[in-house]
């Protein structure tokens, strides 16, 4: 975290009396620095053990860290965002929202806007999430869901994180997308949104706990689909994976994955690959076996 | 030989003074198995902060647990090295820098000895999206 990240984040801790970064002098109210240093980090533990029940305790720590992770940003995002306005509209009404709030051209700093990764991949309309990338502007954000549904006016205050609600559109697979003055993201993520009555998907157990090329893996859980389950493991991605009773999938590692060259001083590797289920009714937790290359 | 592969290496790289944590993220480009440090692999990765980092044992890891996914791998050393460049998931995390090449914690195996692997820094906490996109490990 440096420069301007470190700046903002001062700026948030000053908001509170309680996590203030020091009364007087550098990192005081009106007087924040580029520089996480011991006061950062104390008022930072301040604000991390204030909300320790959102950022501590779900990670099974008690005592703050001073280390701006990912439950201390979801929760400062969510104190600092703006009112979500999850306007939700067809993209031509979308593109007159933005031709509103115009900014002259010269004036944007233009570069790539990336969206990594949401904070979660499924859930019902008013679900709160954060998305990370980068790119992002501080007012002018509109995230697409698909080409049919869109958020718009979604702030970032880091220009690296937005957390908005899941507005309310159908139940169903979309691919999310952030757009700005800056560009448009990639659009290789997505959100499930659920109805929340039908229970996601859930692995019990992947056997056998060590396998290699060839060998076939079977999972055990619940809440599996007839047709259209979805195995994202690190061994490959399986689509359309039938169950024909709802609590077995299984699934054949391929034989043409790359083959590790040992040496003398490494005989053998092995890898844990992590299974997770993606069907319509949401995305499943995670279970891992060993692979043996 | 040994000693001036260590010397020019040592020269090549970028020193950082900082031993503060420091973000990274970016999609994995690919991945070296560091054969001569246990469990130690190297992540490549592209923008927004292209790197080499770290991941070790003692790494922190949140969901997804993506990193290590068929396409973004492998190299395992300088006379083996595999590397087809299909973006993998994105990761993104905080590493401490990696002072000096020396004290990289990644050596690789390269014909009759181990050598350091130049990288920016060690991982201690690092998430990893979910892919549902990469045709080149899809199977239906």
């Amino acid at each position: 975290m440096v420069g301007n990240d470190v700046q903002n984040l001062q700026k948030i801790l000053n908001t509170d009396p309680e996590t203030l970064v020091a009364e007087t002098g550098p990192g005081s109210k009106g007087n924040e620095t580029s520089y996480f240093g011991e006061a950062t980090k104390r008022a930072l533990i301040k604000f991390q053990e204030k909300y320790r029940g959102e950022i501590l305790s779900p990670i099974g720590l008690f005592a703050g860290t001073g280390v701006f992770g990912e439950k201390t940003r979801e929760k400062m995002n969510a104190l600092n965002a703006v009112p979500a306005q999850p306007v939700v509209q067809a993209p031509k009404q979308v593109v007159a929202v933005e031709s509103k709030n115009e900014i002259p051209e010269a004036l944007v700093e233009k570069g790539d806007v990336m969206v990594m990764f949401p904070s979660r991949y499924s859930g019902t309309p008013g679900t709160m999430i954060n998305i990370s990338g980068a790119g992002f502007t501080a007012t002018d954000n509109t995230i697409y869901f698909n080409d049919t549904h869109a958020v718009v006016s979604a702030k970032s205050w880091n220009g690296k994180d937005i957390t908005f609600k899941i507005p309310s559109i159908p139940k169903g697979f979309y691919r999310i997308s952030v757009k700005n003055p800056r560009g448009e993201s990639n659009k290789d993520q997505f959100f499930i949104v659920t109805d929340g009555v039908t229970p996601a998907p859930q692995i019990e157990s992947a056997s056998p706990t060590s396998a290699t090329r060839g060998d076939t893996v079977v999972i055990k859980g619940s809440g599996f689909t007839q047709t259209g389950n979805m195995l994202l493991t690190g061994v490959g991605l399986f689509k359309d994976v039938s169950s024909s009773d709802g609590t077995t999938l299984s699934f054949i590692i391929p034989m043409n994955i790359p083959r590790v060259t040992t040496s003398p001083k490494m005989q053998k590797f092995s890898h844990p690959i992590w299974i997770h289920i993606v069907n319509a009714n949401g995305v499943s937790n995670e279970k891992s076996f060993i692979m043996e290359y | 030989m040994f000693f001036l592969i260590i010397v020019v290496t040592a020269f090549s790289v970028k020193v950082r003074t900082s031993t503060a944590l420091v973000g990274f993220g970016g999609k994995v480009l690919f991945i070296t198995v560091c054969t001569c440090t246990d469990g130690a692999l190297a992540i490549t990765v592209g923008a927004p902060t292209p790197g080499t980092y770290v991941y070790t044992p003692l790494t922190a890891m949140y969901s997804y647990y993506n990193f290590f996914n068929p396409g973004t791998w492998i190299t395992t050393g300088f006379y083996n090295v595999f590397t087809p460049f299909i973006p993998g998931p994105w990761v993104l995390g905080s590493y401490v820098p990696t002072t000096l090449p020396i004290a990289s914690a990644c050596w690789i195996y390269a014909g009759e000895a181990c050598f350091p692997l130049p990288t920016d820094g060690i991982i201690t906490n690092m998430g990893t999206s979910l892919e549902v996109t990469s045709s080149a490990t899809t199977y239906i």
